[in-house]
Order: structure tokens, then C-alpha cells, then sequence
């Protein structure tokens, strides 16, 4: 015990000579005292940004190994089933990483797997910005940032894809070259300038890597920043509740409670990639092969995020236009209409809601997704819609494993992307209008017994306090009738120490 | 004793299949002929009871159920009955892997009957002691993954037919398929002998390698991979999310909340 | 802080404790796991161990701790204020007032910032050769051999039908863009457009481009019992599905194209030969094929 006090005087001094040098020991302070609300889904872009930490670290790893080049050489690595077979330096070098570096395809793995979860997880939390309306002002502009990551992630993870050279690389490439190359106007040039020449050249690869370790790596850290530091300078948005208002923010302190937390979610991130990596194969590329332009093998599929363009591809029906000589391809509509859409839709989203509704005014305080049953509705159609598509991109997976024809397979999904978003529409609104309007027995709607205190304080009892952190979404009217004045002022105005027993 | 036991076991049926064989190709009249088969030979007496239906009594084929065996041989025979393919329950079905229905006696004597309708080929030696692997990963690659997948696990081929997974397939098996290419499978007759003994060497060193195991999903690829992430990585982790979210238990309401140093 | 005995936070601290203690385990398996050469399972897993029991520690503390979850803070706005909004406008009017008044510089240096985008339009340019009608042309002509992936050409008398096989022009073993599936079938399935384009005895050869995204159309699929006697080219990438009977025109999938037919001949020593090259562009269909 007695070493304890020097110890804490280092830290203190050490944060002192900065302080002391830079300043910003106030800012330092309210830092570490900023509060952050909490809710389980409030997490999930921290699984995306501690994915990605993973990736850089397992990725960095990578790097002092693989070779960017598509120069021809002999394997002659461990792996006797290739040994012997020619294959570009690229590939050679993701095999010794697999198969001659100890440890090394444990990173390979996680690398891959953390990549899939990094995508999933920016799925997730763009899923609750959407249906909390936290894209409303004055988060528009974090939401645009933040459809930028996701076009970057899918960027990185394509080139990624691509670099090791095999046979799903290479396939993906060609196709990629497919959709350069029907870009109207430009797409052969485009396409010339992009790879080099005619497919497949010997360019692309030592093209790629720069691009997936550098140049889009550099652009995710920077836009991260930037989203991270608005989400800082704004505040974090919270749910409505006791307490709960547009001008305060009701939550834990980021040190030290926030901090561990996240730090542990950090590391739990990094464990499951870990586990998975150590446990489940991913993209064999020994069995692969290297790439060779007129080897193909089934159920060769994109990782699951590029599913969306895939599956647009292999739905679209074969309609071509010609126009005096010239024609649009149907990779035109497949290939780069649907991402488009796709994508202007999300990018627009703030724009088509402030149209919708009128609503130009901040919003901190989010809606349940019932509370906005026309902005949920839109979304679960979309979902939909794009769902559909990744099936498609599976669409022979699906047929193998239903063992049915991958052409009823498509038929079906080509009419579903017509049928099932307007369907998804009508029932996902009906219910959020139930929901809403109907008082049921739902745990937002359950009253919560409420005391006076004797300075003319309310205090729950502990008995009922489950009951009244659960109901986080309570009416604000509920507590209108016991304040009189509103939960929001209510909660703010007065303090009722005498209630804060727990923490002394 | 056990080993030697079981080996006994093994080879006297074999012999006595091998001697009912060599006996049935000399003795039965040819089958091509069309004339009914000897009483006693067994592979006739098989062929009569359980092919005939769709194939005709002589074997070449009845009109809207079974094709002629003319060109079928010994090959397709031997392959077959081996992986459990014939007898068909209807004629309307693809043919698939199932468990085998005759006895190793019964199966020579049936691809000995077959063999001798037409000109097919015979069943072709695949000596994989000497193949080249990494050769046949080549071939295969080129010919074979398009359909059979790189992983081996088999894929649907369009039009509700399936190239079946190759988890089971002996080299004799790959090289019969190969030849007289069987069901909705093309005939590779580019293919060299050194080639198809590289290929189901190849074959074999997939199996060996469990590419269809689960920890591979099946060799199903990206699509499986990508299934996997969400169901075993992201509903862990939102799971761990739910739990680092969760209030405390019998924590006091939060109106209770100190005020203390508000200012941002 | 004194977090308060309650059963909860009891067993958060047990969970903490037993959690950091597993951690450590699982940096020592770990590192035997690297040292005994098992790298594929024992590393992985006491890595994941090492991790996600630092993991749950580090949560299960904070909760031992019981700190408060609802502490209120204030949400200062985010707006700007009146007087900020004129200060910045005063900024910018003194800019246009003071830099702006030059027109001529204004324009002129907007100019030449437009013209150093255009000089390094030139370097971009660097990146691929101008296309020269490459797409247009193959490895293949009048004469030239289809052999296989060990150059081992084709006889016209090889056995059977429903073959299938992948060939090059001889002396140009996987060239990309000369990539030829050859089947050969029963000759009289074969319809008269498919024998003007090119075949021979039931073979015929149509380039394995697919014309929709590029991948090979590797699989031949062949189902000849009647009444749905079907044999199909099928690409494996997205499904697009060609009828080598007829002219490999498109019968299922995205495909709006055939595939281009390879015009067969047979040469003195009874091997197959091609007659010429193809006659249109191989592979996908680009802007300027209307």
C-alpha cells in the first residue's frame, strides 16, 4: 500500500509536463467526464471500429509478407499438390503465408474473418441509425460520412478479395472488368487505363495492393475521425425515458465506466475474429488455384457484402438496349444502375425524410422504429429488396441446398424483388401503427410505482427499479402526470439526492 | 488371425464372383444377340429381374424409360452399381449416390452381362501410386470444378441436375465418369490416361484433406463464409453487446442521477 | 469508490477475477501452441482465450464497480450564434472586398489551377496503352489447331459423343482471350445455322467467354433422356445458360448474347483445325458493339 501513492504521482506528474507543455487539462477533464447513454445497440459501431482495428493489426502483419505482383514463378512452397505449378508471385506469397509461415494463416484467417464481421458490423449500426432516426439534423451530415466508410469498406474489402491471385480473385476481377469495360462512352478506355491493357494483363495486382493497404486504409482513418470526433462534438443521441430530454444527455461517464466497457467489447471483438480464424477455414485458396482464365469452379461467390451486386447480376433479366450503333449492356442496369440506386437512395435518405415530413428541427432524442411506422416501413422494404439480391448472389448455394433448380430458385427471388418490399411495407407499417397506437402489455407501456420523498422529491422504489430502467421508452406523458411539468424539466430541476442511495 | 480372417472373407466372394463371371461370359449366350439368357448365369438372371423394365430384355433400351446400354460398357456398369446409381426407383429421376444394392458376386456378374450387350469401354485401370497431384489439381481446375466445385462438394448444374459431390468417389469411380461420362456429365475423351490417373489422384487428395468438412462449411465457399460471420461471429457479438448494455440490477431510478460538473 | 456488497456485484468480481486469470492461461497456451508447432488450433484458441478473457474482465469490472449509468449532463447547442454569424460574415465580405478585387488574378489563377488538372491528365493516360481493336482479335486463324491444355490436338475420330473439352490455339496454350469450349455431339441434333457457323462431324466450338460478365462457361450439362432432352453451356459465375445445338444462343441467365462460334475444319492428319477467327469480339459486350 505504501508504494501506491508514488505511483499515482507519476501519472499525475507525467500528465502534468503535457499539460503543463500543450495545455488543454480542462478539456482533458471534461473529457473524461463527457457522459455517454447507454443502450446495447449504441455499441455496434464499436464492433465496426474495433473490427477494424483487427484488421490493421492482422492486415500490417500481412503486409511484411505478401508480394504484389503478378510476375510468374514456380511454387515451390510446402503444399505439395501445387509444387511445381506456375503461379503469379501474388499467389506464391499468400501460400507461404498460409501454409509456410508459422502462425501465419492463423492471421490470414482472421484478417478475412474480421473483414466480414467489419462489414457486417457497419451493417448493424447503420440498420439503428436508420430506423432510431438518428439520420435526422443535425446527424445528417455524420450519416453521409458514414456511408462514405461503408463504401470504402466494401472497396477494401474487394481489393482485399482480389489480391491473392486465385482462382475467386481472378474471377471477380474479370467480372469487375466486365462492368468497366460497359460504362457507355468510356468503358473500354476506362477499362485499359484500370487494368492496363486487355484482361487480364500483368498490372491490376501490383495496382490493388497500394490502393487496399494505403490508399483506402488512409481514407477509412481519416473520414473515421472525423465521424467519431462529430459524434463527440455532438453528443451521442439517446432514447427517450425518465429524465430523457432534447438538451441533456443521460448516461455513464466515458472514464471510467464507458471506457472499460468498450475496451472490454474491444477485446471480446478481437476474440471472436481470433476464435474464427482459429477454428473455421476461410477462402482455401490452395484449392482455388492460381488464377487461369479458362479454369471456373462452382458456387464461386463474392464475400457476402459484394452479395448485393452479384445477386443483381445473376437476377437481372437479359434485357439489352441498342441506341444507333451503340448498346447498353445489361451490366449497365445490373452491374451499375442497381449500385447506383442503391447507393444515391442511402446517401438521399436525410433529404427524402426532411421532404416527408417537414421536419427541419434537431432531434437528439431518437424514435423507437414504431414511432415512425412510415420511415420503418420504407426501411424493412429496402431491406427487403436488398436482401433478396444477396439470395440471388447465392442463388446456386440456395439450390444446392433445397435441391431445387437454381432456375426456379431465380425465378422466384426475380419476382420477389417486385412483390415482397411492398408486402414488407404494409406489414412492417401496420404493425408499428398497432404497436404504437394499441397500449398493451409491452415493458414501455407497464407503470412503475413512483414515491414522494419528503423535500417533495420522486424516488422509485427498489423494489420496482427494474421495472423503470426497462421502461425506457415510457410515454412522456406518464411522467407529465406526476411532475406536472413533464419529465424533461422534471428531471432536471430537481435533484433528489436523498434517492441516490446507491452510489455514495 | 483377425486380419487374416478378414482377408479370407474378402477374397472368396471375390474369387467366387471372379469364377461366376468368367463363367458367365463364357457360357451365356450373347447378350447382344438378344436371345434370353442362359437359366444359371447369374448376371441374365439379374438383368432380366431388376434392369429389363427400362432397359429391355436385350438391353437396348425401351422407349421412354431407359436408354440402350449399347455404348454403355463395362465402365458405366461397374459405376452404377457401385455407387448405389441403379436400380432406379422411377425413370424419371437423376440418378444419385445411394447405398449399394447388390453384392460384390452380383455386381461382376451384372457388369460382365452389361459389358458384353455393346461396345462401351471396360473398366479402366486408374493407378493413382504414380499420378502426378499437383497436375491433376491442374486438370481438375480446368475441367471438372466447374461443376464439381473446387472444394469437390458439388453444385447444382442448372435445369434442377446436379453435379454430385465427389466426398466418396474412388479413383476407379473418377476414371469410369470421366470416360463414359454418366448422367448430366459430359465424356472427357481428351483426357489421357496419365491424365485421369493425375485427376483422381487429385480426387483423393481433396478427401484426404476434408475440403467438405464442417469446419470448411461444406466447401460451400464465400456464400457459407459469409453465413458463418453472421450466425458465429456477429450474433455472438451483438449477444456480448446485450449483455455490456444491460443496466445494472437493483440499481436506483434514475432521476436519482448526480447533477454535479454538468457543463458539457 | 466502494462499490456496495450485493450479490451482483459479488459475482461480477468473481467473474472479473476468474476471467483475467483465464486470460493469462490463455496467453501461455498460446505461446506453446506457437512453440510446439500447433500453430493452427492451440495458438488461435489461447489467443482467443487471452482475448476474450481480458475481455470479459475488463466489462465484468466495470460492472463489480457499479458506477452510476445515469449521470445527466447537459447538451449544449450546436448552433451558431447571431453575433458569431455576422462576425463570419464580416470574414468573408472583407475577403471578397480585399482578394477578390482583382478580377483579372481571380480568373488567371482559377485558370492555371485548370490547366495543371489538365498537364496531369497526360501521366494518367500512362496507365493503359490506347485500345487498338485488341478485343476484336484472338489467338485464333485460318489453320490453327485446337489443342488442349498440354497441347495435345484433337482427332476428328476421337470416340463418343457428348464430349466435352477446353482448347487452345496450338503455340498459344492459355491465352485469355482464345479460351475455346468444344463439344461434340450427335451431328444430327446440330441446326443449320450452328453447321454454317463451323462444325464438323457433331463438334463445334464456341469461345468460353461468357458474353454476359467474362467468366468460362465451364459446365456442360446433358440430360438426353426423352421428352426434355436438354444440353446446355452453363456458366458457373451467374448462371447464364447457352444451347450448344444451336448457335450457343442464350436460353436462361442474364446473356443477351451467344457466344461466338469458332469455324471448325479437319487438316490432312485428321486433326481439328480452326478456318478462321472468330467473327465477333469474344467476351463481354462493350459500348461501341451495337
Amino acid at each position: 500500500m505504501a508504494g501506491r501513492a508514488p505511483r499515482r504521482g507519476l501519472v499525475e506528474r507525467y500528465v502534468d509536463s503535457v499539460t503543463g507543455r500543450v495545455g488543454g487539462g480542462s478539456w482533458l477533464t471534461t473529457s473524461l467526464r463527457k457522459v455517454f447513454p447507454s443502450h446495447f445497440s449504441f455499441l455496434w459501431g464499436e464492433l465496426a471500429l474495433y473490427s477494424f482495428v483487427v484488421l490493421l493489426l492482422t492486415g500490417t502483419y500481412l503486409t511484411f509478407f505478401f508480394e504484389g505482383s503478378q510476375e510468374i514463378v514456380v511454387y515451390q512452397g510446402s503444399y505439395e499438390p501445387l509444387q511445381g505449378q506456375e503461379v503469379s508471385a501474388a499467389f506464391d506469397s499468400v501460400m507461404r503465408i498460409s501454409h509456410d509461415v508459422k502462425g501465419g494463416l492463423l492471421i490470414r484467417q482472421m484478417h478475412h474473418w474480421a473483414a466480414l464481421v467489419f462489414m457486417g458490423a457497419i451493417a448493424l449500426h447503420l440498420g439503428r441509425i436508420f430506423f432510431t432516426g438518428a439520420v435526422r439534423r443535425p446527424r445528417d451530415i455524420n450519416w453521409m460520412i458514414g456511408l462514405t466508410l461503408l463504401v470504402l469498406g466494401l472497396a477494401a474489402g474487394f481489393t482485399g478479395y482480389s489480391l491473392p491471385d486465385d482462382l475467386l480473385s481472378g474471377t471477380g476481377l474479370r467480372i469487375t472488368y466486365a462492368i468497366v469495360l460497359a460504362i457507355p462512352f468510356v468503358g473500354e478506355r476506362l477499362a485499359y487505363l484500370v487494368f492496363g491493357g486487355e484482361w487480364p494483363g500483368t498490372d491490376i495486382i501490383g495496382r490493388l495492393y497500394p490502393v487496399h493497404i494505403l490508399l483506402i486504409p488512409g481514407l477509412i482513418i481519416g473520414l473515421l475521425s472525423l465521424h467519431l470526433g462529430l459524434v463527440w462534438r455532438q453528443k451521442h443521441t439517446q432514447f427517450r425515458g425518465p429524465g430523457r430530454t432534447e438538451d441533456n444527455v443521460v448516461g455513464e461517464r466515458v472514464w471510467p465506466s464507458f471506457a472499460m466497457k468498450s475496451t472490454g467489447l474491444l477485446f471480446l471483438t478481437a476474440g471472436v475474429i481470433t476464435a474464427m480464424g482459429a477454428i473455421f477455414e476461410i477462402n482455401a485458396i490452395w484449392l482455388y488455384g492460381p488464377y487461369d482464365a479458362a479454369a471456373a469452379t462452382s458456387l464461386s461467390q463474392p464475400d457476402w457484402y459484394i452479395g448485393f451486386l452479384e445477386g443483381s447480376l445473376r437476377l437481372f433479366p437479359p434485357w439489352e438496349t441498342r441506341v444507333g450503333g451503340f448498346v447498353i449492356n445489361n451490366i449497365v442496369y445490373s452491374g451499375i444502375l442497381v449500385p447506383t440506386l442503391i447507393f444515391g437512395g442511402l446517401y438521399a435518405v436525410p433529404t427524402i425524410e426532411r421532404r416527408l415530413t417537414g421536419d427541419t428541427a434537431d432531434h437528439h432524442l431518437l424514435d423507437r422504429p414504431r414511432d415512425a411506422p412510415n420511415r420503418t416501413a420504407i426501411g424493412a422494404a429496402s431491406i427487403t429488396a436488398v436482401s433478396v439480391l444477396f439470395l440471388g448472389g447465392a442463388q446456386d448455394v440456395i439450390a444446392k441446398t433445397l435441391e431445387v433448380s437454381v432456375g426456379h430458385v431465380t425465378s422466384v427471388l426475380q419476382v420477389s424483388f417486385l412483390v415482397a418490399p411492398p408486402i414488407a411495407f404494409y406489414a412492417t407499417r401496420r404493425t408499428c401503427v398497432a404497436l404504437r397506437d394499441r397500449p398493451g402489455p409491452e415493458r414501455t407501456e407497464r407503470r412503475v410505482p413512483v414515491e414522494r420523498t419528503a423535500d417533495g422529491g420522486y424516488r422509485v422504489p427498489a423494489s420496482a427499479a427494474e421495472d423503470w430502467m426497462t421502461a425506457g421508452g415510457a410515454a412522456p406523458g406518464h411522467f407529465d402526470a406526476i411532475t406536472g411539468e413533464g419529465a424533461v424539466r422534471g428531471a432536471r430541476s430537481e435533484p433528489a439526492e436523498d434517492a441516490e442511495a446507491g452510489a455514495p | 488371425m483377425r486380419g487374416g480372417g478378414a482377408r479370407l472373407l474378402l477374397i472368396a466372394p471375390l474369387a467366387a464372383a471372379g469364377i461366376t463371371a468368367a463363367v458367365s461370359l463364357a457360357s451365356a449366350a450373347p447378350p447382344g444377340g438378344g436371345a434370353p439368357a442362359a437359366s444359371g448365369d447369374l448376371g441374365a438372371e439379374l438383368f432380366a429381374l431388376q434392369c429389363s423394365s427400362c432397359h429391355g430384355l436385350d438391353g437396348r433400351g425401351v422407349e421412354g424409360l431407359g436408354p440402350t446400354l449399347e455404348p454403355e460398357g463395362e465402365a458405366s456398369a461397374d459405376f452404377v452399381l457401385r455407387t448405389g446409381r441403379m436400380p432406379l426407383a422411377a425413370p424419371d429421376l437423376q440418378a444419385q449416390r445411394g447405398p449399394v444394392r447388390y453384392s460384390e458376386e452380383e455386381i461382376l456378374a451384372l457388369v460382365a452381362y452389361v459389358g458384353a450387350i455393346g461396345d462401351g469401354p471396360p473398366i479402366p485401370v486408374v493407378d493413382i501410386a504414380g499420378a502426378d497431384v499437383a497436375t491433376g489439381g491442374e486438370l481438375y481446375r480446368l475441367n471438372c470444378a466447374a461443376c464439381h466445385v473446387a472444394s469437390g462438394a458439388g453444385a447444382p448444374i442448372g435445369g434442377g441436375r446436379v453435379a454430385p459431390s465427389l466426398e466418396q468417389s474412388t479413383a476407379t469411380q473418377v476414371g469410369e465418369a470421366i470416360l463414359i461420362g454418366p448422367g448430366s456429365m459430359p465424356v472427357f475423351g481428351a483426357l489421357t490416361e496419365a491424365d485421369i490417373a493425375d485427376i483422381a489422384a487429385y480426387v483423393g487428395e481433396l478427401q484426404d484433406q476434408n475440403t467438405t468438412g464442417p469446419t470448411r462449411f461444406g466447401g460451400a465457399g464465400p456464400a457459407a463464409e459469409g453465413l458463418a460471420a453472421w450466425l458465429l461471429a456477429l450474433l455472438p457479438l451483438v449477444a456480448l453487446t446485450r449483455w455490456i448494455g444491460r443496466p445494472k440490477e437493483g440499481r436506483d431510478h434514475p432521476l436519482a442521477a448526480e447533477q454535479a460538473g454538468e457543463a458539457r | 469508490m466502494t462499490p456496495v456488497d450485493r450479490p451482483a456485484n459479488r459475482r461480477a468480481y468473481r467473474a472479473s477475477a476468474a476471467s483475467f486469470a483465464l486470460a493469462a492461461a490463455g496467453g501461455l497456451i498460446a505461446a506453446y501452441g506457437y512453440w510446439s508447432s500447433r500453430t493452427s488450433h492451440l495458438l488461435g484458441i489461447g489467443l482467443a482465450v487471452a482475448l476474450c478473457g481480458i475481455g470479459f474482465g475488463l466489462v465484468s469490472w466495470a460492472k463489480f464497480l457499479d458506477l452510476d449509468e445515469f449521470v445527466v449532463q447537459r447538451r449544449a447547442p450546436l448552433r451558431t450564434t447571431d453575433d458569431e454569424r455576422a462576425g463570419l460574415r464580416e470574414e468573408l465580405t472583407m475577403t471578397a472586398a480585399t482578394v477578390g478585387r482583382r478580377k483579372l488574378l481571380v480568373a488567371l489563377f482559377a485558370g492555371s489551377l485548370g490547366s495543371l488538372v489538365i498537364g496531369f491528365v497526360g501521366p494518367i493516360g500512362s496507365l493503359g496503352p490506347r485500345p487498338r481493336g485488341e478485343l476484336g482479335r484472338t489467338g485464333w486463324g485460318p489453320g490453327r489447331r485446337l489443342v488442349t491444355s498440354d497441347g495435345t490436338p484433337i482427332a476428328l475420330e476421337s470416340a463418343g459423343f457428348d464430349q466435352l473439352a477446353t482448347v487452345f490455339p496450338e503455340g498459344e496454350i492459355g491465352r485469355d482471350d482464345s479460351q475455346v469450349v468444344l463439344v461434340r455431339v450427335p451431328p444430327e441434333l446440330l441446326t443449320d445455322r450452328t453447321v454454317a457457323g463451323g462444325a464438323v462431324d457433331g463438334w463445334v466450338a464456341y469461345s468460353k467467354i461468357c458474353t454476359h460478365a467474362g467468366c468460362s462457361v465451364g459446365l456442360f450439362g446433358i440430360d438426353n433422356r426423352a421428352p426434355d432432352v436438354v444440353r446446355q453451356l452453363v456458366c458457373p459465375c451467374h448462371q447464364s445458360a447457352f444451347d450448344p445445338v444451336d448457335a450457343a444462343k442464350p436460353v436462361g441467365g442474364p446473356a443477351t448474347r451467344s457466344l461466338p462460334q469458332l469455324p471448325l475444319a479437319v487438316d490432312d492428319a485428321g486433326f481439328l483445325v480452326a478456318t478462321s477467327d472468330f467473327e465477333r469480339p469474344v467476351g463481354p459486350i462493350s459500348w461501341d458493339e451495337g
